[in-house]
C-alpha cells in the first residue's frame, strides 16, 4: 500500500484542509490508491506547507489541482498504479513538448529522458535521489509543470554547455576573438541618472513588457500568447510605456539644466531594432540577441 | 507609431539585478496558467522583469502549450484519419481544469469580427427585403372565401377580371397602386440583375418557370372554387417571408383552410415583372393567417439548399465513418471511433496497456507496454502483431512513440531509448 511522501507528511492537517479533502476525496482519485480521507488531508497539509506561509487560502484551495497532484504525490510514493497513470496520460505529451522546446528530435528525446529520469529518482549517473514531483504543488497543471521542466532543464543545459565550450571549437565555429573595444562615447551622467530613476519608477508590468520586446526580441504575438491578451493590447502598451518613459527622462533632462534640443540629442540614437547595438554584456546573457534557441539553423 | 526607447534606457533595462532566487516551476507554470494569486502574480512578474532565463523559460513552456493546443481535430475531418487526442482527465474532474480549456478572449475576437459582420448583412438584407416587400403592400389582395375556407385568390383585374368584384373606384386606386409598384419593383430587379451572376438569373429563372406554372394552375384552380360569389376582401398587410434569400422557400397558410402555396403566384397576380432573376419571389404577401416557412423539397421542384445540405451532412458522414478517429484510452487501452461518437476498444483481449498510435491512410499503427507493436492496414478492423527485432535484439521496452511519414517509411520509439526505423512498412527492422 503506497503511503504519501513522507518528508511533509507530519504536517497537521488544518480543519479547512480536513474538510476540503472530506469534500473533495471523490474528486481526487485518492481512494484508488489506498489513500482516505485522512491521509489525503496530511498530504495536502504537507503541499502547502512546501509552499510556505499564508498559502493556504479559500482562493488557493479552489484553484488547486487536486486530482493531478494526489496523482504526483502517489507516483512519489512509488505507487505501481499511479506510474501507469502518469505513463498514460503525460508520457506521450512530455516527449511531445520536449521535441518541441529543443526544436530538434534528438535534442527533444534527450531532454525528456533526463526528465523522465529525474522523476523516476535516477539522476544520469544512476545515483539515487529524490522524485522531481514532489516539487509539483497543484498550482497548475501537471501537464503543464512537466513543460515548465522541460523548459527550465534545457535553458540549464543550454547554459550549461555554452560555458564548457572549448576555444578550439569556438575557432572551429568561425569565432574572432578581436580586442575588446572601448566605447569612446561619451554619456552625459545626468542623462543615465534620469534614465535609472525613471527605469525605477516603472511599474513591474510595463518593465516585464519592454524587457521582453527589447531585450528578449520576442515578437507581440509571443507577449501576447503569455498574458493572454491580444496582440494589440500588448502593441498599444509598449508604446504607452515607451512613449511615456522618453517624455519623462526628456523631463529630468530639461529639469536637470538641458536645454530641450540637448535632451533630444542626448536620447537621440540608434533603432532599437538595430542589430549592430549590444546590450548583452551585462548579466553574462545574450540580450541584444535572437532568443537562444532561435539562433541555430532552425530560426523563424 | 513604431514604439521604442532610448539605448541608455534599454542598457540600463538589461543591467537590472536579477533575483538570486528564482521562482519554482510550479510557480511559472502557475504564472503560464495565470492560477497565482495576486500576491504570488506580482511577485512572479517582478522577478521576470528582471530575469532573461527565466522570462526565456516561461515563453518556451507557453509556446509548446499553444502548439499542443492546436485543433487537429478539425484537420482530421479534412485529411482522414488522425489521432484524437485522450482528454484530460482532470478537465472531467476539476473546474480549474475545464476553465484553464476554455477559449481564451482573443480567440473570442476571432469570431466576433466576421460574425458580427455577418449579422449587419444579414440584418440589412432583411430590412431590405423588408422595404422591397412594402412596395408590394397589397391593396388589391382579395380573399376568395369559399364555403368558410380561406383560399389565395389572384388579384390582377387585368388578368382574372372575372373573379373579382370591385367598384370602379376601387379597380381605380388598385391599378394606380401597381402601376407605382410595378416601376419601383422594376428599379429593384435590375439592380438584383446587375448584382447576380448570370448562371444564377438563369438558374433562377427556370425555376420561376415552373413555380409560375404550378402557381398558374393553383389560381386557376382557386377561380373555379370561387365562381360568381368570390367577394372583394379589403387589402391586407404584407407579410414577408422568413429570412431566406434563395428561392427555397414557400409559406403555408395554416388556417382552417387547406394548405395553399402561395409564394410566385402572389406576385405574377399583381402584375410583378417575374422574368427577373427569382422573379422576386423571395417576397410574398398571404392572408392573414398564421405563416410559418416550408421546405420546398416537399414539392417536385428543384432541390432547395436545406435538400443540398442534407447531402453534405450524408456525405460528412459517410466520410466519417471511412476515416475513424483513434485514441488511447485512460486506463491504456486502444479504442476507435467511427464518427458516431461511440468508441469501440480494439485489441481487447490483449492484455497490454497502449502508449501510441498512429494512422497513415488506412494503416494503423499501436504500440505499448513490453514491445507491443500492431499494425493494421485495413483502418484497424484486422491486427497483426509485429515483432521489433534486428540482429538477435529483441525490444522488450514500452513503446511510447511511433511516426510514419509514409506507409511505408516510419520510426517506433520505446522507453528504453531504443528507435527502430523501418522503410518497408514494418516488413523489416533496423535498431538506432
Amino acid at each position: 500500500m503506497a503511503s504519501v511522501p513522507t518528508s511533509r507528511s507530519g504536517q497537521a492537517a488544518s480543519a479547512a484542509l480536513q474538510a476540503y479533502a472530506a469534500a473533495h476525496y471523490v474528486d481526487s482519485g485518492a481512494e484508488q490508491f489506498g489513500i482516505d480521507v485522512a491521509g489525503l488531508a496530511t498530504m495536502l497539509a504537507g503541499v502547502f506547507a512546501q509552499r510556505g506561509a499564508d498559502s493556504e487560502s479559500e482562493a488557493a484551495l479552489e484553484a488547486l489541482h487536486l486530482e493531478e497532484l494526489v496523482l504526483a504525490r502517489t507516483c512519489v510514493a512509488a505507487n505501481e498504479r499511479a506510474w501507469e497513470i502518469f505513463l498514460t496520460r503525460y508520457r506521450g505529451s512530455m516527449y511531445e513538448a520536449a521535441y518541441k522546446i529543443a526544436h530538434d528530435e534528438a535534442s527533444g528525446r534527450a531532454l525528456a529522458d533526463s526528465l523522465y529520469a529525474a522523476l523516476y529518482c535516477l539522476s544520469d549517473d544512476g545515483e539515487v535521489r529524490a522524485s522531481k514531483l514532489q516539487y509539483y504543488l497543484g498550482r497548475g497543471s501537471l501537464a503543464g509543470w512537466l513543460r515548465t521542466v522541460l523548459a527550465q532543464e534545457y535553458v540549464n543545459h543550454y547554459r550549461r554547455t555554452r560555458r564548457e565550450t572549448s576555444l578550439e571549437a569556438a575557432v572551429e565555429e568561425g569565432k574572432q576573438f578581436a580586442a575588446n573595444q572601448v566605447d569612446s562615447r561619451q554619456t552625459d551622467p545626468r542623462l543615465e541618472t534620469a534614465t535609472a530613476a525613471e527605469l525605477a519608477a516603472l511599474e513591474v508590468e510595463e518593465r516585464y513588457l519592454l524587457a521582453a520586446y527589447f531585450l528578449d526580441r520576442r515578437t507581440l504575438a509571443e507577449i501576447a500568447r503569455v498574458l493572454r491578451v491580444h496582440e494589440s493590447t500588448v502593441s498599444r502598451k509598449l508604446e504607452r510605456a515607451s512613449v511615456a518613459l522618453r517624455k519623462r527622462i526628456r523631463k529630468r533632462l530639461i529639469a536637470a539644466g538641458m536645454s530641450a534640443r540637448q535632451a533630444d540629442e542626448a536620447m537621440q540614437d540608434a533603432d532599437v531594432r538595430d542589430l549592430q547595438i549590444d546590450v548583452g554584456e551585462s548579466l553574462g546573457q545574450e540580450r541584444g540577441q535572437p532568443a537562444f534557441y532561435k539562433q541555430s539553423g532552425e530560426a523563424e | 507609431m513604431k514604439p521604442g526607447i532610448s539605448k541608455s534606457a534599454r542598457d540600463l533595462l538589461a543591467k537590472q539585478p536579477a533575483a538570486e532566487l528564482h521562482p519554482s516551476p510550479d510557480l511559472l507554470n502557475g504564472y503560464v496558467e495565470q492560477s497565482l494569486n495576486s500576491t504570488e502574480n506580482t511577485k512572479v512578474l517582478t522577478h521576470l522583469s528582471s530575469c532573461a532565463d527565466c522570462r526565456e523559460v516561461v515563453f518556451l513552456a507557453s509556446g509548446a502549450a499553444e502548439e499542443e493546443m492546436q485543433p487537429e481535430l478539425l484537420v482530421a475531418a479534412q485529411t482522414g484519419p488522425t489521432l484524437e487526442p485522450v482528454p484530460a482527465a482532470t478537465a472531467s474532474t476539476h473546474p480549474r481544469a475545464a476553465e484553464t480549456a476554455k477559449p481564451q478572449p482573443r480567440n473570442w475576437w476571432k469570431w466576433a469580427t466576421p460574425l458580427a459582420a455577418l449579422v449587419i448583412v444579414g440584418s440589412t438584407a432583411l430590412i431590405e427585403r423588408d422595404r422591397i416587400a412594402e412596395l408590394f403592400s397589397l391593396p388589391s389582395t382579395e380573399m376568395a372565401n369559399v364555403g368558410g375556407t380561406m383560399k389565395v385568390a389572384p388579384a390582377t383585374p387585368a388578368t382574372q377580371p372575372q373573379a373579382l368584384s370591385l367598384s370602379p373606384k376601387q379597380a381605380r386606386k388598385v391599378a394606380a397602386d401597381r402601376s407605382a409598384n410595378d416601376v419601383k419593383l422594376q428599379a429593384r430587379v435590375d439592380q438584383s440583375k446587375m448584382a447576380k451572376p448570370a448562371a444564377k438569373a438563369q438558374a433562377g429563372a427556370k425555376e420561376d418557370a415552373l413555380r409560375r406554372k404550378m402557381s398558374e394552375a393553383q389560381i386557376a384552380s382557386n377561380l373555379q372554387n370561387a365562381g360568381a360569389n368570390a367577394t372583394a376582401i379589403p387589402p391586407s398587410k404584407p407579410t414577408p417571408l422568413p429570412p431566406s434569400p434563395s428561392a427555397s422557400t414557400a409559406v403555408e397558410v395554416t388556417s382552417a383552410a387547406p394548405l395553399v402555396q402561395a409564394d410566385n403566384a402572389d406576385l405574377a397576380a399583381n402584375g410583378v415583372n417575374s422574368a427577373a432573376p427569382n422573379g422576386g419571389n423571395d417576397l410574398t404577401y398571404s392572408a392573414p393567417a398564421t405563416i410559418k416557412p416550408q421546405p420546398l423539397a416537399k414539392s417536385s421542384l428543384v432541390a432547395n439548399d436545406q435538400a443540398a445540405a442534407g447531402v453534405t451532412t450524408m456525405q460528412l458522414t459517410r466520410h466519417q465513418a471511412a476515416n475513424p478517429h483513434w485514441r488511447i484510452g485512460r486506463d491504456g487501452q486502444l479504442e476507435r471511433s467511427t464518427g458516431t461518437g461511440t468508441w469501440a476498444q480494439k485489441l481487447d483481449s490483449e492484455e497490454i496497456t497502449f502508449h501510441a498510435v498512429t494512422t497513415v491512410g488506412s494503416e494503423v499503427w499501436a504500440g505499448g507496454n513490453g514491445g507491443a507493436l500492431f499494425h493494421s492496414s485495413d483502418g484497424g478492423d484486422h491486427f497483426n502483431k509485429v515483432v521489433l527485432s534486428a540482429n538477435g535484439l529483441n525490444e522488450s521496452g514500452a513503446i511510447v512513440s511511433i511516426h510514419f511519414d509514409t506507409a511505408q517509411q516510419g520510426s517506433v520509439t520505446s522507453d528504453s531509448g531504443a528507435t527502430w526505423a523501418t522503410t518497408d512498412g514494418g516488413q523489416s527492422w533496423s535498431r538506432q
